[in-house]
């Protein structure tokens, strides 16, 4: 099975948020990692290899940074690795990663599509759906667990309430969710054997893509720090009277008593 | 360059495991083999032998491997069967077997357990394996004339580690190692930026990762200009001393009960006050069987007035592991019953009302046990820091 | 120009954030004098267009047929897109729910459409939008613009307040080509667990690595059931195997965002603040007067959880006892 994946490099969230003189978030001193979606789905597809057979590339759209990102990926067993880096794609939005995405599936043979149910930094969770619709394949978003045989995918998928069993017919775009199997550790050794692993790196005009073409449909105009929330009351004393104080406030104030 | 890696790795374990004659002799020391029953593995030779046929006989796939993995991340690499293969047969260095047999299993991404992982990747991202943000590390420490290093500079390191400066429960054990050497007047500070020694990776087997690690701390070290290191956790001590190239040329290290121990001589008098506790002292693997250091936590204690002193079953070289050691701290792993359960038990038994340790996982496993026992009201959990502290009564 | 609501329904009943889309809509629509026009879909609905009347809808679009009876991605996005090019709709609003996350995207590539994911709040001026929505694990809020003229977004759940504005919504029937898909949905699993869903709860009680081992949480089922609660977990817990990922709140979990959170033996790593933090209420219970939660948290009880909980589920029964 000839598996692609695609990831995206983002910021650890522990990190603490800044922005530079121009209002961009400040990239500079943050910890950088892989989407831990998308290390979900390079595990899924690498589990696939090792029992079907076949090949597995990660793809990805982002700066020269994001090259450690793939290496990462081939760190853990992936055999080819592409990056699409072009400072036209500075504004980039889902669609214009989708477009991009879906220029570099069209020239590749591939039998499955796999992402992460969304980033950790945006989050929008649309690419793998735009992504699909781009490619004029079958999704099926957010799955749990995921076995293939002859040519259809058997998913199960999270939906509120409980899970959806849904099949697809292969090839089709598929975005995992947290827990569908456990993440194989690449040792540092062979994160830094990784470091000599090519990377293939494409530019716009490479793909025939033109600026219009990914152009981004929504413009961020402006970051806002949220009102950071204020310390409460904090309850102390005896048990029972702390926990009178606490059935007041819930009745009187929350009003949920 | 793989290939050569895990030859390098093969060729140490073959030669070591084919020294066993199955003699048998370690079988009865091994804490897994108490608290499994049996059914994770037939001692330290078990486990040795099992990663000395998976890779000769290539077991390596599926289900065999993740078995293979359980049995060889379980070993709690307290050190029984070392000194008994030493006293009783070949003197086989069997913890060096089961982790390079790590390094060989992770090296094939076979390895660790899930949850060991993230707590490996927490300590390369955030220096500490509890994913906790590294500027939150000196929280604990309320007493703002404390020096912080290297921007003061002192002739001691405390070195606190990440358990005793993450984990509230032991808080109180960081503070009281702090009024102990403001008491006794030690030029003492703590270091801003400090760092994982790196005791679980090089337990889980990432040789690379620890290598990483090593050369962050050597470099704060050096920059912070001290001469003597002394460590809150028997781990961090065990790793400087012995795992940390060239450290002894540049650094004296000691743990906190052998540092205390000799400040303390000659100081009795300062006990005012009485604590009329039974104590019995557990000994932590790291500081005992492999560092042989048995009698200056006892002699701190002794030194309390009031403290009558009882020792359990399996003390010293036969003491038994509390279950927190190479890497069990971060995974469940199932047994029948609990090591730390079981070692509560020996202290009821002597009549003891407190169970003193000096290891910062010890204390938490013991900890964790008597309030899963829900014995808290017959026996209280305490590093032998603390009681001087309260036997000082400051 | 109109504002459109895709009324998701499941099982012949509306979700509740469609109600919430239908009343930020009614008010989008009002601001700019527009009509507020409905799209429900399925098999055998048509009785939820009374419901719809109440949030003030002017008309319901009503599609229905065999092979809509369950949601397929395929189906349903073809007759949205037929409806936004027909009606020449260009403001489609729509819950960020599973349905809604699965659906929005793929329709906004097919229309070439800008889609706002996640939107908290709208920035109204004129016929001008700003959409509102947090990135980064909440740690910031992004303003955006969509600047194509057919603009999408999904809304997060139980964040937009519902306002009933009855009225009688002109039922349209329409119809249109439908693809064969090629997903098949075999069976929905339904979790029956009697206690509301996470992401709609108006209560939540949740427990941490305080708890100290899973039995732990059957305190925190008894106090969530004796609130009408569902049952959340941090991520150490689910990572421990406590508790199913489902459970989990927090940034790699659900966004949730109830009336009241009762956060037990939790300490608030940032993540986890992501999944809960525009609770309206924290009630937080830790014994570590530190812990990060404690910063946030509207009551913060420094206490063991373990006296706490049977104490406030004791004094709880009385107080329902006193006043049946």
């Amino acid at each position: 099975m000839n598996i692609v994946v695609c990831i995206k490099q983002t910021f650890d969230t522990e990190a603490r948020i800044t922005l530079t003189e121009e209002g961009h978030i400040d990239e500079r001193s943050v910890l950088f990692i892989v989407n831990p979606y998308d290390e979900y789905a390079v595990e899924e597809a690498l589990r696939l290899k090792e029992k079907e057979g076949g090949e597995v590339t990660v793809v990805t759209v982002g700066g020269e940074k994001a090259a450690t990102a793939l290496r990462h990926c081939l760190a853990m067993g992936a055999d080819h690795a592409i990056l699409v880096n072009d400072p036209k794609l500075k504004d980039a939005d889902s669609h214009s990663y989708a477009v991009v995405l879906s220029k570099v599936l069209k020239s590749m043979d591939y039998d499955l599509i796999l992402c992460g149910r969304e980033s950790i930094d945006a989050a929008t969770s649309q690419v793998p759906s735009r992504l699909a619709e781009l490619l004029n394949l079958p999704q099926i978003n957010v799955v749990s667990a995921l076995h293939i045989e002859d040519g259809n995918a058997q998913a199960r998928r999270d939906i509120e309430g409980g899970v959806e069993v849904i099949d697809a017919v292969l090839p089709a775009v598929i975005s995992v969710q947290k827990g569908i199997n456990e993440v194989r550790y690449p040792s540092m050794r062979l994160i830094m054997r990784a470091k000599k692993m090519p990377v293939r790196t494409l530019s716009l005009e490479d793909l025939s893509l033109t600026s219009e073409d990914v152009a981004p449909l929504t413009r961020i105009e402006e970051y806002l720090f949220p009102q950071p929330r204020q310390k409460g009351k904090v309850l102390s004393g005896e048990v029972p009277e702390v926990v009178s104080k606490l059935i007041q406030h819930l009745r009187d104030e929350v009003k949920v008593i | 360059m793989e290939e050569e890696y895990t030859e390098k790795l093969k060729k140490k374990i073959f030669e070591e495991t084919s020294k066993c004659r199955i003699c048998m002799s370690c079988y009865v020391d091994c804490p897994l083999q108490l608290s499994t029953m049996g059914f994770v593995t037939q001692g330290p030779t078990g486990i040795i032998k099992a990663i000395y046929y998976a890779i000769l006989w290539d077991v390596l796939q599926g289900k065999d491997a993740e078995d293979l993995r359980d049995i060889v991340y379980s070993c709690t690499t307290c050190g029984s069967c070392v000194n008994r293969c030493k006293k009783s047969a070949c003197g086989i260095s069997i913890i060096d077997v089961v982790e390079t047999g790590r390094q060989f299993l992770l090296e094939k991404m076979i390895g660790p357990l899930p949850d060991q992982k993230i707590a490996l990747e927490s300590i390369y991202k955030y220096g500490n394996p509890y994913g906790e943000a590294p500027d939150r590390r000196l929280s604990w420490l309320d007493d703002p004339k404390v020096k912080r290093l290297p921007d003061e500079q002192a002739e001691v390191l405390f070195y606190v580690g990440c358990t005793a400066s993450y984990e509230s429960e032991l808080h109180n054990l960081a503070r009281s190692l702090v009024k102990l050497f403001t008491f006794l007047e030690v030029d003492f500070g703590v270091l801003v930026g400090e760092e994982c020694c790196g005791d679980p990776v090089s337990t889980l087997g990432d040789e690379f990762l620890f290598q990483e690690m090593m050369g962050r701390n050597l470099e704060k070290f050096t920059a912070a200009g001290i001469k003597t290191i002394v460590t809150t956790s028997p781990h961090c001590f065990n790793t400087f001393l012995k795992k940390y190239e060239d450290f002894t040329d540049k650094f004296e290290v000691k743990h906190y009960t052998e540092f205390l121990a000799q400040a303390f001589d000659g100081k009795k008098t300062a006990f005012k006050k009485e604590l009329p506790y039974t104590i019995t002292y557990h000994d932590p693997c790291y500081l005992g069987k492999h560092n042989s250091i048995y009698d200056p936590p006892r002699a701190l204690l002794k030194a309390i007035p009031g403290v009558s002193l009882v020792e359990m079953e399996m003390t010293r070289e036969n003491s038994l592991c509390c279950g927190g050691g190479g890497g069990r701290m971060y995974a469940e792993v199932e047994e029948e019953k609990r090591l730390a359960d079981t070692r509560l038990e020996q202290a009821l038994k002597v009549g003891a009302d407190v169970i003193a340790t000096a290891c910062p996982w010890c204390h938490t496993m013991l900890l964790n046990a008597v309030r899963d026992q829900q014995v808290e009201e017959t026996l209280k959990t305490r590093d032998v820091a603390e009681l001087l502290v309260e036997a000082l009564d400051f | 120009m109109p504002v459109f609501v895709f009324a998701e329904q499941r099982d012949g009943r509306l979700n509740k954030t469609a109600l919430e889309a239908l009343s930020q809509g009614r008010r989008v629509a009002d601001s700019t004098g527009d009509r507020l026009i409905a799209c429900l879909v399925g098999n055998d609905i048509s009785g939820l267009a009374y419901e719809i009347d109440r949030y003030g809808a002017d008309q319901v679009l009503l599609c229905q047929d065999e092979a809509l009876s369950l949601y397929h991605t395929e189906t349903y996005a073809a007759v949205l897109a037929n409806i936004i090019e027909k009606e020449r709709a260009d403001l489609i609003l729509l819950g960020n729910t599973s349905m809604g996350k699965d659906l929005a995207p793929r329709v906004a590539e097919k229309i070439c459409a800008g889609l706002v994911s996640d939107c908290i709040a709208m920035e109204l001026s004129g016929e001008e939008i700003r959409f509102l929505r947090p990135m980064y694990a909440g740690k910031v809020i992004a303003k955006v613009r969509v600047t194509t003229p057919v603009k999408m977004a999904t809304l997060r759940p139980n964040n937009f307040s519902l306002e009933e504005k009855p009225g009688k919504a002109q039922v349209k029937a329409i119809s249109c080509e439908l693809p064969v898909p090629r997903t098949k949905v075999k069976e929905i699993e339904v979790q029956e667990s009697g206690r509301p869903e996470l992401t709609e709860a108006e209560i939540i009680v949740s427990g941490g690595r305080g708890l100290g081992k899973p039995e732990g949480f059957q305190l925190i089922e008894e106090a969530a059931d004796a609130l009408g609660a569902a049952v959340g977990a941090s991520r150490a817990v689910v990572d421990a195997g406590w508790r199913s990922q489902q459970h989990q709140v927090g940034q790699t979990g659900k966004v949730v965002a109830p009336n009241l959170y009762v956060a037990c033996g939790i300490s608030g790593a940032i993540q986890h603040m992501a999944g809960m933090g525009t609770s309206k209420c924290i009630v937080a219970i830790n014994k570590d007067g530190n812990a990060n939660i404690m910063e946030v948290a509207d009551l913060a009880i420094e206490g063991d959880l373990f006296e706490v909980l049977p104490e406030f589920l004791k004094q709880l029964q009385e107080l329902r006892y006193r006043n049946p």
